[in-house]
C-alpha cells in the first residue's frame, strides 16, 4: 500500500485530538452507560413517572402482603360477617372502624377483598401482557425479518387477529368454557399481541436493512442470532414501552370480563366483580362500588402514566407508532 | 496529492513482487451479474423490471494486493461488494474464491468460508448495533464460529482493540460512546477477528472526517502488512483510492470500464470517464489547478433500469462516435498498454489527447432512440 | 326455567328472567302502611300513566302465560273466573263473566264432582259493529285455541289429562299447518268433548276425575272467550296482537310491540255486566322504553305522568329505605313462589351416590341456613321464610312446619351415621350473572364447610341454565351438578298445590323436559300421597291432603326450600283503591282511581 506519511501526519493529529476529546469521558467512565442506563436516568427526572412507578410498587406490595390485611383486620376476604357486616336486609355496611372500606352485599370486608383483588388484577395484567408481548414479538419478527410471504400471511394474519372483536369472543369463549384464572388469561393474552406484532414488524423492516445486520450476515450469523442478538435489542424499547402500556389495557379487560360476571369463579375477590357486584347499590352503598373501582382506576393511572414516562424517556419516537 | 506524488515507474513499483510473478489470483469473477426485481407501485407487475446493478463483470484479485474500485454513487460498487461476500446471490456469473467456486454456496457451505472474506462497511453508526458494547461486538465473529471460551474471548477482542489502536479497557463502551473515526477502527477489528485473507472495504472512510480518513486508512496498511491481507478497496474518491491501491478498476453503470494499475491509470487514463473522474480531483498546487483540463460531465447518470445501448457511457462521453451508440465494447488493452492495464473503449483517449476539446459526434435524437444508429453527422458540431 | 318449556309455571318463569332480587313473591305479608285504599271519594276520569321496563309476550288471554301479560289481559279481556281486586280476597276465584261460582248445590257441579255447567252473563258484549253478546261458543273457541300447533299455551301440562278429550283434540291440532284458514278450519271441525256450548249462555266442562281445584284453575285467562274474528290471524302473530277485539272496560288504541300500549274506553261493555272492575280512567297509557330506577325516581316525584309500575317493581336496594320512613305508596304483596329452592340432584353418582341417600340431604338440610340465605337475598321483609313445598298462600300451605332447622350437629352426626363423617365435595351449579343465584351459591358454601362438605361451582351462562343443565336428566345423571338454586311458582291462586307437586315432585311423570323435578326425585310414598289429594273431592279434604304429601315429600329432603318472596310495589301518591293482586303482581289498573288535579298527561 502506497502512503505517503508526512502528507498524512498532520491528519493523524486531528483524529488523535478527537479522541481524546468527546469520548475522553470525565471519570474515566469504562463501562459504558448503557442506552438502558441513560432512558433510566431520563425517567428518574419524570417526577410523574416516578409517583406513577411508587404506586405501581405499593400496589405490588399490597397483593403481596394481602394476607396481612386479613390478619390485622381480623377478616378473611371470603367471610361473610353476618352479624357485624350486614344489615338485616341484607345491605352493606358503611365504612366503620371495624370495617374501614365497609361491607359488601355479603357482609365480606371490603378493605380485605380490593387488597386480594389486587393480586388478581395484576397477576393477570402481568402474565397475560407476558403471553401477548412474547406472541407478538415472536410474529413480528418472524415477519418483519423474513418478509415475502411468510411477511405476506403473519401481515394478513395480524390484520385479522386485530379486527376481530376482541371483547365479544372473550365472552363467548369464557362462556364456553366456563371462567377460571387460567382461561382469563390465556384469553386475554391471545387477543392482545396483534398490536405488539404489528409494531415488532414495523420495526423490523427497517432495522433488516442496516448495515449490522448485513454486518452479522457477513460474518455468518444465523437468523436466529440475528433477529434475536441483533434485531431484538433494538425493539426493545418499543416493546417495553408497549408492555408497560399494554399491562392497565388488560387490567381493565380483565375487570371487564368480571364485571361481566365473566371473571374468576366466585367467591374469589376480584375488582371488576366487585364493581359488577356494587353497581347495583350505588345509590346506598357508595362504598362498594367506590374503593374497588378506586383501585382499578389508581393501578390502571399509574401504569399509563408510568408507561408515558417510559416511552419519553426511552423511545420518544413510539409515539406515533402507537397511534 | 497529485499524481506527481506517486511512484513514477508505470506498472512496475505498486506490484508487489508474487503478483508480478504471476500467482494463482485469490479472487476471481467472471461476467458476475446482479440484477433486483423493481418494486412497482402497481400491484401485479412487481418483478417485471430488473435494476441491473451489477452487470457481466470479470476481475481478478491477487493475494496480498489492494483493489481499488472507484466510480460515481449508484455505478454498483456495493452491489458488487456484496456479491462477493455473498451477501447477494449472483443473477448469473461465477466468483471462485482461492481455488473454490462460491458463487452458488448455500448459506450453511459459505459459514467456514465467512472467516476468509471479511467486509468493513460504510457507515461506522449503522453498521455498529447501537444495542450491544463494543466487546460483544468485535467478539461475535469468534461467538458465531463457536470459536474459544469467553474468557479467551475477551482476550482475543482486548488484543484485537489493542491492534487497531483502541483503548481495550472501553471493552464495555457502547458504540454510541466513540467518534466516528474509533467506530471504524470497531468494525476493522470485528473483520479482522477471524483473521480473513479477504477484506471488502466499503467506503470505509467516506462517512468520517477528512482529517480522521488518513489514521483509519495508515492503520489499514498497517494491519494489511501484519496480516498479510488482500483488499477490495471501493470509494468513490480517486484520491483515496490512489493512496491504498496497488491496481485501480473504475466501474461506471454495472460495468468496469477501466482497469489498471494505480500509477498507470493516473498517468494513462485512457477511458473518457476515468479522464472525467481524474481531472475533478482536488489539487494542491494552484499552478497545477489553473492548468489542468477541466472536463464537467453533463447530464444524470443514466437509471440501471434501463440502461443505455452500446457504451453505457455515451450518453455523457464528449468522445461519442455513431458507433458507440451500437457496440458495447470490451475490456481490452489500448494502444501500446501492458496487460495489466484494460480499458472497455472504442475510442481511448491517447495519453496526451485533450478531451475538453472533444464534443460528442452523435444527435441527441440518436441518444435518445439508442438502437437505431441513424445517420450521424461526421463534421459534427464542432466549435 | 325456559321459556320453550311449556310445563313451567308462568310465575316462576318470570322469576328468573328477572335480574333483580325479588323478581317473584310469596306470602300473605305485612303491608307496610296498607295501600291507600278508597279512604276518599272515588273520582272518575283522566289517564293511568305506566311506566315500564318491557313488553307483554302476547295479547291473547289464551296464550298468554305470564303474569305481565295479565294486567293488560285484565284491561280488555274478561275471563270465566277471576281473583277480584277485593282486600282479602284477591287469591279466590269470583265470577267475571260467568254468573256465579259453580257449587254442586247451585247445580254447577255435578254429583259425581266431573261436569262443571257455567252460565254466561247476559250484556257482556264484544267491540264489533254491531256489539255483539258473548257466548258459549266464544268460550270453547278459546279454549280450543290453547293448544293451537304454532303458539300453544305454556300451561296446557296444568289440564291436559283433566278435561275430557283435550290431549287428542290437541294431537290432532298438532298435525294442522300453520296458517289461520287451516286452524280455524280444525277448531270448527273438531269437537272438544270436554268443553261444549250447551247453548249460548252456558257451557260445561268435563272432567276426567273430580277436582276440588277446578274453577280456582279457570281463573287462568287461558279459558277466557275468543271471538270469531280471532280466526283470521294466526295466533301469537303481530297481526293478532294489533287486532285484539275487545269485551272488556278498555279497548287497545294503539299497540308498538316493546314500545307502548294505549288503551281507552271501550264503548260495547256496560258496567252492570262486570262486577270485577271499576274502571274509573277513562285512558290507560303504558310506556314500556324506562329503567327500574328511572320508573322508581318518576314514581316518587309524583308528576301527573307517572302513576303506577308495568313490568317493574321497587328496586330492592330502596325498600329498606322506603319501609324505614313508612312510605304508604309502597305494597310489598304475596305471591305463590318459592324461590329460589336448592335443588339435590337425587341421581348424582359423586360421592358414591351421597345424595341418593335420604340421610346426607337431610344432613344437607340441617347444614344449610335459610336465616343467612333470607338475610343476604334481602331480608324476611322480601323473603318470608318457607320451610315446605306449599306457600301458605295455597291451599294447603297454611299450617306452617319446618322439620330442618338449623343444627350444625345434627347434621354432622347425619353424614358420619351415612358415612361421610369427614365431608365429601359437592358441584353447585348456579348462575353467575344472576345476583340472588350468586348469593345463594357463596352464602351456602360457607354454611356447608362448617359441616366439612367442599362446595365447588359450576358456574352457567344464564341462557344454558335450564336448557343445557337442569332440565337435560342426562346431565344429573352424569353429576355434573350437586345442587342447583331454581325457582318455581303456581299457575293460579288457592287451590293450586297440584301446580306444585304435579310438575316438582310426581316422580318420572315431573322428570324433565317434560316436568321440572331437576334432582329426578321418585318417591313412591310421595306419589300415592300426591294421587290422593289430586282426587279430593272438596277443598276442605283436597286442603288436609295436600298437607300431609308436603310433609311426605320434606321427609324424603328431594330440595330445600328457602322463601316464599314478597313482591315490592310502588304507585305514585294520586293513584288510589290501589289493590294488590297476586296473580298479576300489581295493583289491579281497571280498579284504580287518580286525583283530581293528577289526572293530566
Amino acid at each position: 500500500m502506497s502512503v505517503d506519511p508526512t502528507s498524512l501526519e498532520t491528519l493523524g493529529e486531528a483524529e488523535g485530538v478527537s479522541s481524546r476529546g468527546p469520548d475522553a469521558l470525565e471519570g474515566k467512565a469504562i463501562e459504558g452507560r448503557s442506552p438502558w442506563l441513560l432512558g433510566w436516568q431520563r425517567l428518574r427526572r419524570d417526577r410523574v413517572a416516578m409517583i406513577s412507578l411508587g404506586i405501581i410498587v405499593l400496589i405490588m406490595l399490597i397483593a403481596i402482603l394481602a394476607p396481612l390485611a386479613a390478619v390485622v383486620t381480623g377478616h378473611q376476604p371470603n367471610e361473610q360477617y353476618r352479624q357485624t357486616g350486614l344489615s338485616p336486609n341484607g345491605l352493606p355496611l358503611g365504612p366503620t372502624s371495624h370495617f374501614w372500606f365497609g361491607t359488601d352485599d355479603l357482609g365480606r370486608d371490603i378493605l380485605v377483598r380490593v387488597a386480594f383483588g389486587s393480586r388478581v388484577s395484576l397477576l393477570v395484567g402481568v402474565v397475560s401482557t407476558g403471553i401477548a408481548v412474547v406472541i407478538g414479538v415472536v410474529v413480528g419478527l418472524a415477519a418483519g425479518f423474513f418478509g415475502g410471504i411468510i411477511d405476506t400471511v403473519l401481515a394478513r394474519f395480524i390484520d385479522v387477529a386485530l379486527t376481530v372483536p376482541f371483547l365479544l369472543v372473550a365472552i363467548a369463549l369464557v362462556s364456553i368454557t366456563g371462567p377460571s384464572l387460567t382461561i382469563t388469561i390465556l384469553v386475554i393474552g391471545f387477543f392482545s399481541w396483534a398490536s405488539v406484532a404489528r409494531i415488532v414488524r414495523g420495526q423490523v423492516l427497517s432495522l433488516r436493512e442496516r448495515e449490522f445486520v448485513e454486518a452479522a450476515r457477513s460474518l455468518g450469523a444465523s437468523d436466529p442470532r440475528i433477529m434475536f442478538v441483533d434485531i431484538l435489542p433494538n425493539v426493545l424499547a418499543p416493546i417495553i414501552v408497549y408492555t408497560t402500556l399494554l399491562i392497565p389495557v388488560v387490567i381493565v379487560v380483565e375487570a371487564t370480563l368480571a364485571y361481566l360476571g365473566l371473571g374468576l369463579p366466585p367467591p374469589t375477590a376480584d375488582w371488576g366483580g366487585m364493581i359488577n357486584d356494587g353497581q347495583k347499590y350505588y345509590t346506598t352503598a357508595w362504598w362498594f362500588i367506590i374503593f374497588p373501582g378506586a383501585a382499578l382506576l389508581m393501578t390502571t393511572l399509574a401504569f399509563n402514566l408510568f408507561g408515558d414516562g417510559v416511552r419519553d424517556a426511552f423511545d420518544p419516537r413510539s409515539d406515533q407508532l402507537l397511534q | 496529492m497529485n499524481a506527481s506524488d506517486g511512484p513514477s515507474t508505470p506498472g512496475a513499483v505498486v506490484l508487489p513482487p508474487e503478483v508480478s510473478t504471476g500467482d494463482a489470483p485469490l479472487l476471481r469473477l467472471e461476467h458476475v451479474s446482479k440484477a433486483f426485481p423493481v418494486q412497482s407501485s402497481k400491484l401485479f407487475t412487481r418483478g417485471h423490471e430488473f435494476v441491473h446493478a451489477v452487470d457481466d463483470v470479470s476481475l481478478e484479485v491477487r493475494p496480498g494486493e489492494t483493489l481499488g474500485l472507484v466510480g460515481e454513487t449508484g455505478c454498483g460498487k456495493s452491489t458488487l461488494a456484496r456479491c462477493i461476500a455473498r451477501l447477494y446471490d449472483l443473477t448469473s456469473g461465477s466468483i471462485n474464491f482461492a481455488g473454490t467456486d462460491i458463487s452458488h454456496l448455500s448459506r450453511r457451505q459459505m459459514r467456514p468460508l465467512r472467516s476468509e472474506i471479511q467486509m468493513i462497511f460504510q457507515d461506522p453508526y449503522g453498521s455498529l448495533n447501537p444495542r450491544r458494547r463494543v466487546g460483544s461486538i468485535i467478539g461475535d465473529p469468534f461467538a458465531i464460529h463457536g470459536i474459544d471460551s469467553r474468557t479467551e474471548r475477551k482476550k482475543k477482542v482486548q488484543d484485537l482493540m489493542e491492534r487497531v489502536g483502541l483503548n481495550p479497557e472501553h471493552y464495555n463502551r457502547f458504540p454510541a460512546d466513540f467518534s466516528g473515526g474509533q467506530r471504524q477502527r470497531i468494525g476493522t477489528a470485528r473483520a479482522l477477528a477471524l483473521r480473513p485473507r479477504m477484506v471488502i472495504c466499503d467506503e470505509p472512510v467516506s462517512a468520517l472526517d477528512v482529517s480522521v480518513q488518513a489514521q483509519i486508512i495508515n492503520m489499514l496498511k498497517d494491519l494489511q502488512d501484519d496480516f498479510g491481507l488482500t483488499y477490495i478497496f471501493i470509494s468513490h474518491d480517486l484520491s483515496v483510492v490512489r493512496h491504498v491501491s496497488d491496481r485501480i478498476a473504475v466501474m461506471y453503470l454495472g460495468h468496469i470500464v477501466e482497469v489498471a494499475p494505480a500509477a498507470e491509470l493516473f498517468e494513462k487514463a485512457r477511458h473518457p470517464y476515468t479522464r472525467a473522474l481524474l481531472s475533478a480531483l482536488p489539487v494542491a498546487d494552484p499552478d497545477a489547478a489553473d492548468n489542468r483540463e477541466r472536463i464537467l460531465l453533463v447530464g444524470e447518470i443514466p437509471s440501471p433500469t434501463n440502461p443505455p445501448s452500446g457504451c453505457r457511457f455515451h450518453t455523457r462521453c464528449p468522445k461519442a462516435r455513431a458507433d458507440c451508440v451500437q457496440t458495447d465494447p470490451e475490456l481490452e488493452t489500448a494502444f501500446d498498454d501492458g496487460v495489466a492495464h484494460l480499458t472497455a473503449c472504442l475510442h481511448p483517449l491517447a495519453i496526451d489527447e485533450d478531451m475538453s476539446l472533444s464534443r460528442p459526434q452523435i444527435d441527441d435524437s440518436e441518444i435518445a432512440a439508442a438502437p437505431d444508429p441513424g445517420p450521424s453527422d461526421s463534421t459534427g458540431d464542432t466549435p | 326455567m325456559s321459556r320453550r318449556s311449556s310445563r313451567l309455571a308462568g310465575i316462576a318463569t318470570l322469576c328468573t328472567i328477572g335480574l333483580a332480587l325479588t323478581a317473584c313473591s310469596g306470602t300473605v305479608a305485612p303491608t307496610p302502611g296498607a295501600s291507600s285504599t278508597s279512604a276518599a271519594t272515588a273520582v272518575t276520569g283522566g289517564t293511568l300513566n305506566m311506566l315500564g321496563t318491557g313488553d307483554v309476550t302476547y295479547l291473547d288471554p289464551n296464550i298468554s302465560y305470564y303474569s305481565i301479560d295479565q294486567i293488560v289481559l285484565r284491561m280488555f279481556s274478561r275471563a270465566l273466573f277471576t281473583n277480584p281486586a277485593v282486600e282479602g280476597k284477591t287469591t279466590t276465584a269470583a265470577p267475571d263473566l260467568a254468573t256465579e261460582l259453580p257449587t254442586t248445590a247451585n247445580g254447577g257441579i255435578s254429583a259425581d264432582g266431573k261436569t262443571y255447567t257455567i252460565k254466561l252473563r247476559q250484556g257482556a258484549k264484544w267491540d264489533t259493529t254491531p256489539a255483539r253478546q258473548v257466548t258459549a261458543a266464544d268460550v270453547v273457541r278459546g279454549v280450543k285455541r290453547t293448544c293451537n300447533p304454532v303458539q300453544p299455551f305454556g300451561g296446557i301440562p296444568d289440564f291436559q289429562d283433566l278435561i275430557v278429550g283435550y290431549a287428542s283434540f290437541c294431537a290432532g291440532f298438532a298435525k294442522v299447518g300453520p296458517t289461520a284458514p287451516e286452524i280455524a278450519a280444525y277448531m270448527d271441525k273438531t269437537d272438544l268433548p270436554g268443553v261444549v256450548a250447551k247453548d249460548d249462555s252456558t257451557v260445561s266442562f268435563v272432567l276426567t276425575h273430580p277436582a276440588a281445584f277446578f274453577v280456582d284453575m279457570l281463573t287462568m285467562p287461558c279459558f277466557s272467550p275468543a271471538p270469531v274474528e280471532i280466526n283470521k290471524y294466526v295466533p301469537g302473530s303481530p297481526d293478532g296482537a294489533t287486532h285484539t277485539i275487545s269485551d272488556g272496560p278498555y279497548k287497545i288504541d294503539s299497540y308498538v310491540a316493546t314500545k307502548s300500549i294505549n288503551l281507552s274506553r271501550n264503548p260495547a261493555w256496560d258496567a252492570a255486566s262486570d262486577p270485577i272492575r271499576k274502571a274509573y280512567v277513562d285512558k290507560i297509557v303504558i310506556n314500556e322504553t324506562l329503567t327500574q330506577d328511572s320508573v322508581q325516581q318518576q314514581l316518587e316525584t309524583g308528576t301527573a305522568s307517572a302513576d303506577m309500575e308495568f313490568d317493574s317493581f321497587t328496586p330492592a336496594s330502596q325498600i329498606p329505605g322506603l319501609v324505614a320512613k313508612g312510605d304508604k305508596n309502597l305494597n310489598i304483596g304475596p305471591s305463590s313462589s318459592s324461590n329460589p329452592y336448592v335443588v339435590f340432584n337425587t341421581v348424582s353418582p359423586n360421592n358414591n351416590k351421597a345424595l341418593a341417600n335420604v340421610k346426607v340431604r337431610q344432613a344437607l338440610s340441617f347444614a344449610i341456613n335459610r336465616d343467612n340465605l333470607i338475610q343476604v337475598m334481602g331480608g324476611p321483609q322480601l323473603n318470608q321464610p318457607l320451610s315446605q313445598v306449599l306457600p301458605p298462600v295455597i291451599v294447603g300451605g297454611e299450617s306452617k312446619f319446618d322439620l330442618y332447622p338449623y343444627n350444625v350437629a345434627k347434621a354432622k352426626s347425619l353424614l358420619t351415621e351415612a358415612g361421610f363423617p369427614n365431608g365429601f365435595s359437592v358441584k353447585f351449579l348456579y348462575r353467575p350473572t344472576s345476583a340472588n343465584s350468586l348469593k345463594g351459591f357463596q352464602t351456602i358454601q360457607q354454611d356447608l364447610s362448617k359441616v366439612g362438605i367442599k362446595v365447588v361451582g359450576v358456574p352457567s351462562p344464564s341462557a344454558d341454565f335450564y336448557s343445557k343443565y337442569l332440565t337435560v336428566p342426562s346431565v344429573a345423571l352424569r353429576g355434573v351438578w350437586d345442587l342447583s338454586l331454581a325457582g318455581w311458582g303456581a299457575d293460579w291462586y288457592g287451590n293450586a298445590a297440584l301446580s306444585f307437586f304435579n310438575p316438582l315432585f310426581s316422580g318420572k311423570p315431573s322428570f324433565p323436559p317434560v316436568g321440572s323435578n331437576f334432582g329426578l326425585y321418585d318417591s313412591a310414598a310421595a306419589n300415592a300421597a300426591i294421587t290422593a289429594a289430586v282426587n279430593a273431592p272438596t277443598q276442605d279434604e283436597a286442603k288436609t291432603l295436600w298437607a300431609a304429601a308436603d310433609k311426605q315429600v320434606m321427609a324424603d329432603a328431594p330440595f330445600f326450600p328457602i322463601t316464599n318472596p314478597q313482591q315490592p310495589d310502588y304507585h305514585a301518591a294520586q293513584v288510589h283503591n290501589t289493590i294488590y293482586v297476586p296473580s298479576m303482581q300489581q295493583f289491579d289498573p281497571t280498579n284504580v282511581w287518580i286525583d283530581k288535579d293528577k289526572q293530566g298527561g
